[in-house]
């Protein structure tokens, strides 16, 4: 799985943090159907936040960015049924995905970033920033780091991600 | 993303462009080529 933090669904070119225009603060996520479903990423996105609330901006909004008829189709699925079992009002809009702009690299994977020893073994590892943003490793210890998995999920990616044993420490302190 | 601005001057201290790449993780290499793509926005 790889994952990025950028903007997308509006129609200023080149957009960026601090000229957005009328695009979305926008997480995107490539992943294997075979490990993980669209159905089960949905279920990951409406426990993410509140659906419910509606938008503050453009900038901040809830919205499903589908990249095709069948990922539409669930989406649009899955916001009736969660509008039917809340009996409230769901405010998520469902659109299809335009063209999907990488955020700054200062934005990606914020919890790594944060800890100067995964940072050292990672920029030894990556020439640029866009290796790093979609570095499959990089994903996994930001949500470790970040307290989103187990300790035995945790041990069980940790040989995988190619960190020193001072990094792989501190991974393992952050899981549950 | 609101305080990451925050995080921008200790980004640039810990992540100046490395002269050298090392090894990939092993992790990275197990990437399928048929990845499928789905986008979020959280509010």
């Amino acid at each position: 799985m790889r994952t990025r933090s950028g903007y997308a669904g509006g129609t200023t070119a080149n957009p960026e943090y601090e000229n957005l225009g009328d695009h979305t603060e926008t997480v995107l996520v490539e992943y294997d159907p075979k490990k993980i479903t669209y159905g089960e990423l949905l279920e990951v996105f409406w426990t993410s936040h509140n659906p419910a609330s509606p938008s503050m901006s453009v900038q901040y909004r809830s919205v499903i960015f589908t990249s095709d008829e069948e990922q539409r189709k669930a989406a649009e699925r899955s916001a009736a049924k969660l509008r039917a079992d809340t009996g409230g009002r769901i405010y998520t809009a469902v659109e299809p995905l335009g063209r999907f702009y990488n955020a700054e690299d200062y934005h990606q994977k914020y919890y790594v970033r944060r800890d100067y020893v995964l940072m050292r073994d990672y920029n030894a590892m990556y020439a640029t920033g866009e290796e790093f943003a979609a570095s499959p490793s990089a994903a996994k210890a930001n949500g470790i780091i970040a307290g989103l998995a187990s300790r035995e999920e945790a041990e069980k990616f940790l040989p995988l991600l190619g960190l020193s044993k001072e990094a792989g420490e501190r991974l393992l302190a952050r899981a549950r | 993303m609101r305080l990451l601005s925050v995080m921008f001057l200790a980004a640039l201290v810990f992540f100046p462009r490395a002269a050298w790449a090392g090894d990939k993780p092993p992790l990275d290499g197990q990437v399928p080529p048929n990845l499928k793509t789905a986008a979020f926005g959280l509010g």
